[in-house]
């Protein structure tokens, strides 16, 4: 195989070293610290990247075009195939849709208001989001009232209404709120 | 540098179309819209390649390497706005609550006003309705029924996540 095929599959063996790890850690840590096993798992990907490159410009001689694949191809390609797989594992965390789906498929495909409301509703939703807010140490219940204590969320936040007032004119889909 | 660029131009390209078709008239089904102009453009960018591949040839591989790697390249970084765009097309109540709390500064929020914001916001009725217009879900006999399909995505997520985490609770 020529070099370039192995600059190719540099990534996507990082990728696997990021999907071992990150499920590793989770395991370790008995499903608890998700957050925290998907930060490990990146990281040793984004290590085991960084390492293919120099041994693939150090083994194949490196050259301009190698370069530009080692630095501005294959690490944000695998920063791309990492947020990827980050999504793909948090969607079936908290993604609302995918769990609706999940309740509909676990009845043969049939569900009724009530058996959602059940399993699934307002109040669930918001109890559960605030349990994890609070135990994720990013809000805090003092004097009765809830403070928000690590802003680490507020970027991302600020990032996704941001983008999503410059693609779809509106801040949130209860814009009609404000 | 040629496949950097032979990704990047498409990208940018398909990334212009969807917003001017957005901002002429949102789609209903917005992801499959999305899908279906990375996929255009894609198959547009890949027939030029075939025709002219002196475009993203590297020196010493195969053609069938540089158009592999342009693929993986332009598919990651598609996928990855079009996982942030369904992020963005319904409110994440975590998020949302975060940003209001934010809002807030120092005052807070006490349990009859979170409970008044998340009153406001019926997450569970947005995604029952988002998953009726993107057809998944249909109306039936005073309840839902899913919609005929293999539902592949949806399944290998959830299964992916019960071997990593075990059984999946209910809720949140």
């Amino acid at each position: 195989m020529p070099a370039e095929f192995w600059y190719l599959a540099s990534p996507v063996a990082a990728l696997a070293v990021m999907v071992v790890v990150q499920g590793a850690a989770l395991r370790w840590w008995r499903g608890e610290h998700f957050f925290r096993s998907v930060v490990l798992g990146f990281a040793a990907g984004f290590a085991a990247v960084v390492l293919f490159q120099v041994l693939l410009l150090a083994g194949f001689g490196p050259s301009a075009d190698r370069w530009v694949l080692a630095v501005l191809v294959n690490l944000p390609l695998y920063v791309c195939l990492a947020y990827g797989f980050y999504n793909f594992i948090n969607l079936g965390h908290a993604s609302i849709r995918i769990r609706i789906y999940k309740e509909c498929a676990d009845r043969g495909g049939l569900i009724t208001v009530e058996e959602l409301s059940m399993v699934y509703d307002e109040e669930r939703i918001r109890d559960a989001r605030l349990e994890r807010l609070l135990q994720g140490g990013d809000i805090h219940l003092r004097d009765g009232r809830y403070h928000l204590v690590n802003p680490r969320l507020v970027p991302v936040a600020r990032i996704v209404f941001g983008l999503k007032k410059f693609v779809l004119r509106r801040e949130s889909e209860f814009d009609h709120l404000a | 540098m040629k496949i950097l660029l032979g990704t990047l131009i498409p990208l940018a390209a398909a990334f212009v179309f969807h917003l001017v078709w957005w901002r002429i008239r949102l789609p209903q089904r917005q992801l499959r819209a999305l899908l279906v102009i990375f996929g255009v453009f894609f198959v547009a960018a890949l027939a030029l390649y075939a025709m002219q591949p002196g475009l993203v040839a590297l020196a010493g591989a195969a053609p069938w390497i540089s158009w592999l790697y342009v693929a993986l390249f332009y598919w990651a970084a598609a996928f990855c706005y079009v996982i942030t765009y369904s992020a963005m097309e319904g409110d994440s109540p975590t998020l949302s609550l975060t940003r209001h709390l934010h809002g807030l500064r120092g005052s807070g929020m006490d349990r009859a006003e979170l409970e008044e914001f998340f009153r406001q916001r019926p997450f569970i009725g947005a995604r029952v309705k988002a998953l009726m217009t993107d057809g998944i879900l249909l109306e039936h006999d005073g309840g839902y029924r899913l919609a005929p399909g293999g539902y592949v995505f949806f399944r290998t997520i959830l299964g992916y996540r019960r071997i990593v985490f075990g059984k999946i609770k209910d809720g949140g």
